[in-house]
């Protein structure tokens, strides 16, 4: 089973709590911020301070913040390992959540040397994790879990070492042309590199433990993560030489990667013994064919509309409609999970204890990722037509539907 | 006397022991008890027993691990 904790081990469910908890309110932040500027995203605008804040405080600020919390959880769970350095672990915390604040309010003023020395703080704060994770995953078993987490936190560090790089530029600019470039590859290391592997190593552990799936054929998954690292790389070296026809073959390569991913998670899903899915993995799983069809349609439309390709739009739509939405799906799963093992688990079967479903309410969670999913489609639909007013309102939904969200899951911690 | 099945699931990694167990479940029939020993509290697998309608114990067995008395319906 799941190693879990026994209520005495009040740190192992306080610690990543303090993280999820505080990429909740910082996302809740960063859509706020969003939903004033949305206009300069929906006029093509995507590089403006206040737009780089919200992507940061999404980007750092939630995503990465809940990932660093997960992850104290469930790497020791998925690769049977222990956390080498626990100490480290609040210290990291402070250091790295004060870094992104006072990175995204720097940006919000646009103050370069805030920038700078907050940005410091915050890759700080990430090497000091990156190292806690190496170390602990050292002496896991070899396989495409430990190559999965390990690219990831490489890229991890890879995209913050040049968003320093980037931020300093803004200080003192020495970079030139070189910037936007660099910028890409920034991107392309925190979305692809980072996130995307992140999820991909993970998901080869949790998908059949949530599922109870075994017995399945599993060639596909080292394949996915070798082509997604190597794609990753010949892009890079495209966008460095600035060949076009190389970057594509990357981004060739990388889908083909997708796909094989896609092959391995139906080998384990056809396998399952739980047939039915929770509300929150269902949305997890849900996440990459809708991000790549909404991809795909929202790239044609842009295309045939404006003869371009609608890079803010496509760009919201890894943010929110991957990233963030299956993060928001694996939560609805771990914390209602996670507290009720702590308050219950040494007393679970004895009359008159809560059962885990009495933690969360599943027919209201199905109306806000409905209220979610719909406001992310309509945004970005606005956003590739240009409409900023619309994607005003949409998003203006968004942010009272994620701020629900974020009480609800609160509440259950009242239970 | 009703039908006691054993099943030692300590040493397996996750979800080896879950699975094991709720197959053994499926196979037996209404009335029987099925005892697990595991090396930690299967956290996981209670709220599948809720879910299922079994009933179940836990106690902490001598020797290390916790053994679960699970009585199907």
């Amino acid at each position: 089973m799941i190693t879990a904790p026994t209520s005495a081990d009040i740190e192992d469910v306080k610690l990543p709590m303090i993280f999820i908890f505080t990429g909740l309110i910082l996302f809740v932040f960063a859509q706020v911020i969003l939903a004033v500027n949305i206009g300069h995203l929906a006029k093509g605008l995507p590089g403006v301070p206040m737009l780089l804040s919200a992507a940061h405080l999404t980007l750092l600020g939630f995503a990465t913040m809940v990932a660093m919390g997960a992850m104290y959880q469930l790497v020791p769970v998925a690769l049977q390992v222990k956390l080498k350095h626990r100490r480290l672990t609040y210290p990291q915390y402070l250091l790295y959540a004060m870094g992104v604040l006072g990175l995204s309010f720097g940006l919000i003023v646009f103050n370069t040397s805030m920038i700078a020395i907050f940005g410091i703080l915050t890759v700080t704060g990430v090497i000091v994790f990156v190292f806690h994770m190496m170390s602990t995953i050292r002496d896991a078993e070899k396989g495409p879990i430990k190559s999965g987490v390990f690219l990831a936190l490489l890229f991890l560090l890879l995209t913050v070492l040049l968003g320093l790089t980037l931020a300093l530029d803004f200080f003192r600019p020495y970079l030139g042309s070189w910037h936007e470039v660099l910028f890409h590859v920034h991107i392309l290391f925190g979305t692809i590199g980072w996130f995307t592997l992140l999820i991909i190593g993970l998901s080869f552990k949790l998908a059949p433990m949530f599922t109870l799936s075994h017995k399945y054929e599993s060639r596909y998954g080292p394949l996915s993560i070798h082509l997604i690292h190597a794609g990753i790389w010949v892009t890079t070296i495209g966008f460095l030489l600035k060949q076009q026809m190389l970057s594509c073959t990357g981004a060739a390569v990388i889908l083909l990667g997708f796909l094989c991913y896609g092959v391995q998670m139906k080998k384990v899903l056809d396998n399952r013994l739980k047939k039915k899915y929770d509300l929150g993995i269902r949305v997890s799983l849900f996440a990459l064919p809708f991000s790549l069809v909404m991809l795909a349609a929202l790239g044609a439309m842009g295309f045939v509309m404006n003869h371009a390709v609608p890079v803010p739009a496509l760009v919201y739509l890894i943010i929110i409609g991957w990233v963030s939405l299956v993060i928001f799906g694996y939560l609805f799963k771990i914390i209602p999970f996670l507290w009720w093992t702590y308050k219950y688990g040494e007393r679970a079967g004895q009359k008159g204890v809560p059962l885990l479903k009495d933690m969360m309410n599943e027919q209201r969670g199905k109306w806000w990722f409905l209220i979610l999913i719909g406001s992310i489609i309509l945004i970005a639909a606005s956003l590739v037509t240009g409409l900023s007013l619309l994607a005003q309102v949409f998003q203006v939904l968004f942010v009272m539907a994620s701020m629900a969200y974020t009480i609800e899951m609160a509440n259950v911690l009242r239970k | 006397m009703t039908k006691v099945i054993r099943l030692d699931n300590r040493g397996l990694k996750p979800p080896q022991p879950m699975i094991r167990t709720l197959e053994q479940l499926e196979l037996m029939n209404s009335g029987e008890t099925l005892i697990i020993h595991n090396d930690r509290r299967p956290m996981f697998l209670y709220p599948e027993l809720d879910e299922l309608g079994y009933s179940y114990e836990t106690e902490a067995h001598p020797d290390g691990g916790f053994l679960i008395t699970i009585r199907k319906p």
